[in-house]
């Protein structure tokens, strides 16, 4: 009986998850190996041709997958040194200042992502606080160009990350007793390497978790590359969405949505086996010795 | 020699005084414990000792070193966390050698001396598993083997036993005593648990709201305290207060008269207590001792204590053989000595 119920709880979010999710999945993936006519008609016939087209293409693999995926690893590994820093500040402050702080972190994702996007041009521009302080000190002559180039782009996403990164490694540094770095200061420690002996090793799945959900969002940026990158940086999203409006060929945009997808899960499962591996060998290595 | 000297000591938080000028000092080889109940400051004298802590006033030398100032990974101190505080990431090898590690001993020095520890703790099989798989007593080892595998120069344990079950907790006391004397170890051992200060110490030291309230061995401490605290905490008190009669007999306020175990000053109004086991219940007689009536006996198997009422209070004495049987509710009297205390404690 309990089982029954229990599976009877999972049927709203199954059913959920099944018709707006894996079937429209399913439903790109089959397109993906169609084709359309000159004038957008869909050819229902199977065909690869669009996957030759796009793993052929230099364009297609240096200018938009390589550059969507190594921007995206770039602003994660930003995003996740920058989170971690801030996580354990969190965590370190006064117990009564750490909802203040988390509320600080949360408070971003109460914006839409248009307006923040919107927001940084303006701080990046020209004439912008950045571009103003730069001069007024002298570090630069004349404004330099932030906008509408790869940094733009990074910036964007790394603000966009960050406070995903900051919760995600503030859940676990949170569980990890403070005394456990005391113990290591006993045994001769200094603060900082009791800390990468035990804090960090510790703190490893909240670093995994915040750097695939870093990895995850930034792959997949949609907005702020149109609006930081002024069209000047193309992403794979971004292209995808060109290519079903305005060339009218759904089959590819499809198919640039799919080969996203599989490089996106390859390298996340990559990247989860690579730290899992590392952090697993280290006792091992050392009780051989 | 004295392995650590505490030197007027006080350590404040905001307003609150947490210890008011300690003094003490600790023999080499010594087992010290420090006995108080929970705010008392114990704990954090050990930190302070340790350099978790830093003292507002006061100086600490370790081996007749002033290491006050000294952060607490350069004193060479072994300390034992009451949660153990091993580190959940690496094996009990790892756990033991880190130490050994961040002193840049040899790999080969490092294996021979964590399997030393491990074997002196009886875990030299379990080096590899992770503490997770361990049970509460076998991480309590791990945490003893990582702070002796550096030969400290004082061991410093924080309540190790408290989140032990109590069997286990009667073992490791065993197990950790012997330790101690293997090795020679200085160490302080702060507990709550007056019995297992009295069973393992070589000097116990009571405290109470920051201060020391008496040092002395465990046989001091219990039979001798000097205080009502003291005498109260460190086990079943009866107190008795009145006036000294003829330098050796206590008069109480209804009469009764309580013969006094030590001399006291003559018409001093002093206070004197009895444990459970000083006194003998008898019948009544003339002889003007203490008159309660018999409430009950309460069996726990190895022995028995009665339950007699004295006026308003509600007092335990120890059952003897040969006791004869006393009927609920029958009149009796007290036969005992009763200790002074205060006034007439610094009068001896």
């Amino acid at each position: 009986m309990i089982g029954r119920s229990k599976t009877l709880l999972l049927v709203p979010s199954v059913s959920i998850l099944a018709a707006f999710f894996v079937v429209p999945l399913i439903w790109v993936v089959g397109l993906s190996f169609m084709s359309s006519d000159g004038t957008g008609k869909l050819v229902t016939d199977f065909t690869l041709g669009n996957y030759t087209r796009f793993l052929t293409d230099a364009y297609y693999l240096d200018a938009l997958l390589w550059r969507t995926v190594r921007l995206a690893a770039i602003a994660t590994l930003f995003s996740v040194v920058i989170g971690y820093f801030g996580a354990l500040a969190i965590v370190r402050s006064a117990p009564s200042w750490q909802p203040w702080l988390i509320l600080l972190v949360m408070l971003p994702l109460w914006v839409n992502l248009v307006v923040r996007t919107l927001s940084l041009m303006v701080v990046l521009g020209r004439t912008g606080p950045v571009n103003q302080f730069l001069v007024w000190t002298g570090i630069a002559d004349r404004p330099i160009p932030l906008l509408f180039n790869e940094t733009a782009v990074l910036i964007g996403m790394v603000q966009v990350a960050v406070p995903f990164v900051v919760m995600s490694i503030y859940g676990v540094l949170q569980s990890i007793p403070r005394q456990l770095e005391h113990a290591a200061m006993t045994v001769g420690a200094t603060p900082l390497s009791a800390f990468r002996r035990v804090t960090l090793p510790l703190s490893m799945p909240g670093i995994l978790a915040g750097s695939v959900l870093a990895f995850g969002i930034n792959v997949e940026s949609f907005v702020v590359p149109i609006l930081l990158g002024g069209g000047r940086v193309r992403f794979m999203s971004v292209a995808a969405y060109e290519t079903a409006t305005v060339s009218n060929n759904l089959p590819f945009a499809a198919t640039i949505g799919v080969i996203l997808l599989v490089v996106t899960m390859a390298m996340l499962a990559l990247y989860q086996w690579a730290v899992r591996s590392m952090t697993r060998a280290r006792p091992v290595l050392a009780t051989a010795g | 020699m004295q392995q650590i000297r505490i030197a007027g000591v006080s350590k404040r938080f905001d307003d609150y005084l947490a210890l008011d000028r300690v003094t003490l000092d600790v023999e080499g080889g010594e087992f010290l414990s420090i006995l108080g109940p929970s705010g008392c400051g114990k704990s954090t004298l050990l930190r302070i000792i340790a350099g978790l802590e830093m003292p507002s006033d006061g100086d600490v030398h370790i081996a007749g070193k002033r290491v006050t100032g000294d952060p607490v990974w350069k004193r060479e101190i072994g300390f034992v966390f009451q949660n153990f505080a091993l580190w959940p990431h690496l094996s009990v090898f790892r756990n033991v050698s880190m130490g050994l590690e961040l002193r840049k001993v040899s790999k080969a020095e490092i294996d021979t001396r964590v399997r030393e520890a491990l074997r002196l703790v009886q875990l030299d099989a379990l080096a590899n598993r992770l503490p997770a798989q361990l049970s509460g007593g076998q991480q309590q080892r791990v945490a003893l083997a990582r702070a002796v595998v550096l030969k400290p120069k004082v061991l410093l344990l924080d309540e190790p036993l408290s989140a032990l079950d109590k069997n286990l907790r009667q073992d490791m006391q065993v197990e950790l005593k012997s330790l101690q004397r293997t090795l020679g170890l200085t160490s302080i051992f702060v507990t709550h648990d007056q019995e297992e200060a009295l069973s393992l110490s070589d000097r116990v030291v009571v405290m109470n709201k920051g201060v020391i309230e008496q040092v002395g061995t465990p046989q001091e401490i219990y039979s001798t305290p000097r205080t009502e605290y003291v005498a109260g905490f460190v086990g079943e008190a009866c107190f008795f207060h009145g006036i000294v009669e003829g330098g050796n007999v206590l008069r109480l306020a209804d009469g009764a008269a309580v013969p006094l175990a030590a001399p006291a000053p003559t018409g001093a109004r002093i206070a004197a207590f009895v444990r459970p086991e000083w006194i003998k219940l008898e019948t009544p007689s003339n002889g003007g001792a203490p008159a309660g009536v018999f409430e009950r006996l309460i069996y726990f198997g190895q022995s028995s204590d009665y339950l007699v009422r004295l006026g308003d209070r509600q007092i335990r004495v120890k059952h003897r053989d040969g006791d004869r049987v006393f009927a609920n509710g029958e009149a009796v009297a007290l036969n005992c000595k009763a200790w002074p205390l205060a006034a007439g404690a610094q009068a001896l």
